[in-house]
């Protein structure tokens, strides 16, 4: 092991000593941007023995466009994914990302730690962060990779919490990316937090638009612990939509999705209070505001006709980005392979980085407690 | 008891017997338990053994410093103000809801209460020193805002001067958003709107 006594602070740049230095001690506290685990720090109720700072590691910073998917680094900062690129192929995302504090919070927050935050496996109650990109990487069907240092591990991001909203990572596990797949079509998020601007959020709604498949993924959050999908609002919708003419023909659809929506909040997934100063919402207030934000996300996703004009402009967009990205990415010297196991193709360049630097043991349970 | 309360309430946590006098005994709205049920206190991690300290290298507006013997949780605001003295970004909240101790790292706007010391090591920090009074975004504000405590302005100047950096000519949407992250319990926001129009209107002239 290349560390033997426990250091304070270690800040690498690459990939690989990170992990290795997070397998040799797992009660390393892993800091990207700090502004969740500062907060407890100030209060006095964080005393870590040490960080493990990964805000220099370009391999964890920057987004990735592949042929079917796109690739998030999970050190990326908010105000990187409020880029305009991102936010043309992204704009759930994006507008996720803006949602979060202040412009000087979002130079250091990042996706990963909106995410890791919070309750450990195995650690008693602690406040639970907004994470309110959460509800737009569910919406979005994203898939964390997170990685120890023998091994990778590839789940949906909804499935790296428990029911109580702690984060299920392994001990020395790093979340390092996480794949979104490429959407085609229109998308929206929205936030009632308990002020204008930045905020704890008292509600986070997030709708993905996806024409190609005809279907509809809304995620509530903010509710509960971690945000939930409302898949019956959604697969309701699916047989409303006049597809081929883009159009809805019946006006009443947005208000009865929107109920749909704001009953999707129902389910008891109240086991903790979803942020610091929104626990004491009434329900009643928080199942209007999914009602109102629901029918307003879905006017602007899918207006009552001729949307089909703005999914054809999304997706030439999207087919730029996709070939402009990997060049740019060699002219500018950042890392052409994102943290993710196995080749991925990337257009124009074909398939790129079989990643060999890591040898995966025979019992195929690498580091993992059983 | 424990649904009325914040989990988290400390008074409920820390010290149970202290709400004994209730201030607001005998109104019959708010009476509690005399034995409250115990709540799980927030689980402290261990310290490995004593705190672990470091020394970091920065410049403080263009000054080399280093500052020896940190906590690796100090914030960058901690050691500018307590050990360096300087005083201009200001200690609001401690949880990024202020924007009151804004300061600019690498040229990027940062809370500095969020921002881990270790992190500024061998980086460039300006805080609002930098600026003196005699700029125009300074005389802006003072013309406009000078009603309010003015603990908000050092904040509030440096996102002016980012701002007008990126956008000479900003909207009045512009300055919404870019104010946002400030928080003034003095003044409405339109003060700040015209000052921030006004320094741009000076800069621009120069």
């Amino acid at each position: 092991m290349p560390v033997s006594t426990p250091v304070a602070a270690l800040r690498p740049t690459e990939l690989e000593p990170a992990v290795e230095a997070l397998a040799a001690q797992p009660n390393l506290c892993v800091l990207a941007g700090g502004t969740e685990l500062m907060v407890l720090a100030n209060a006095g109720r964080l005393r870590p023995g040490g960080f493990l700072l990964i805000d220099r590691i370009p391999e964890l910073r920057g987004v990735w466009f592949a042929e079917q998917e796109v690739i998030i680094g999970a050190a990326t900062t908010c105000a990187d994914l409020t880029h305009p690129d991102l936010r043309a192929v992204l704009p759930a995302l994006a507008q996720a990302a803006r949602a979060i504090g202040s412009a000087a919070l979002r130079t250091r927050a990042t996706l990963g730690g909106n995410l890791a935050s919070g309750k450990r496996l195995g650690a008693g109650p602690a406040p639970l962060p907004g994470r309110d990109l959460l509800t737009a990487l569910i919406a979005l069907g994203a898939v964390a990779v997170c990685r120890t240092l023998r091994d990778w591990r590839q789940i949906p991001v909804a499935e790296l919490y428990a029911r109580d909203g702690g984060v299920q990572l392994y001990p020395g596990e790093l979340i390092t990316a996480f794949r979104l797949p490429l959407g085609t079509g229109q998308q929206g998020f929205m936030k009632i937090g308990t002020r204008g601007g930045p905020g704890r959020p008292v509600l986070t709604l997030a709708l993905v638009v996806d024409p190609s498949t005809r279907q509809v993924a809304c995620a509530v959050g903010g509710h509960g612990p971690v945000p939930a999908r409302v898949d019956h609002a959604g697969h309701w919708l699916q047989a409303h939509v006049d597809w081929e003419a883009g159009a809805i023909p019946d006006p009443g659809t947005y208000q009865t999705f929107a109920r749909l929506v704001a009953e999707g909040l129902l389910a008891p997934l109240t086991a903790g209070p979803a942020g610091a100063s929104t626990s004491r919402i009434p329900e009643e207030y928080r199942r209007q505001a999914a009602e109102v934000c629901a029918r307003r996300a879905l006017v602007r996703a899918l207006p009552p006709s001729g949307w089909l004009e703005q999914v054809k402009q999304y997706q030439i967009k999207a087919e730029m980005m996709r070939a402009r990205s990997a060049v740019e990415r060699a002219e500018r010297g950042l890392p052409q392979t994102p943290p993710v196991p196995g080749p991925i193709t990337v257009p124009g360049l074909g398939a790129l980085g079989a990643r060999t630097d890591l040898t995966i043991p025979a019992q195929g349970n690498g580091g993992r407690k059983p | 008891m424990s649904e009325d309360f914040d989990q988290y309430d400390f008074l409920s946590v820390e010290s149970p017997g202290e709400m004994e006098i209730d201030p607001l005994a005998g109104s019959g709205a708010f009476t509690l338990p005399s034995t409250p049920e115990p709540v799980p206190a927030p689980p402290m991690p261990p310290a490995s053994g004593p705190f672990a300290t470091l020394s970091v290298r920065f410049a403080v507006n263009g000054e080399p410093v280093e500052v020896p013997e940190i906590w690796v949780a100090d914030s960058l605001l901690f050691v500018l103000r307590d050990r360096l003295g300087r005083t201009a970004a200001k200690d609001g909240c401690g949880e990024g809801e202020c924007g009151a101790c804004l300061v600019l790292l690498d040229g990027e706007p940062v809370l500095a209460c969020l921002t881990p010391a270790l992190v500024a090591e061998g980086s460039v920090v300006t805080t609002p020193e930098a600026y003196g009074e005699g700029d125009e975004v300074s005389a802006a504000l003072a013309a406009h805002c000078g009603a309010g405590c003015g603990y908000c302005l050092p904040g509030i100047g440096l996102t002016t001067r980012s701002l007008l950096a990126r956008q000479p000519e900003p909207s009045e949407a512009a300055i919404r958003e870019a104010l946002s992250g400030h928080l003034c319990r003095c003044l409405p926001p339109g003060h700040f709107i015209d000052a921030v129009d006004e320094a741009a209107k000076a800069v621009r002239s120069e």
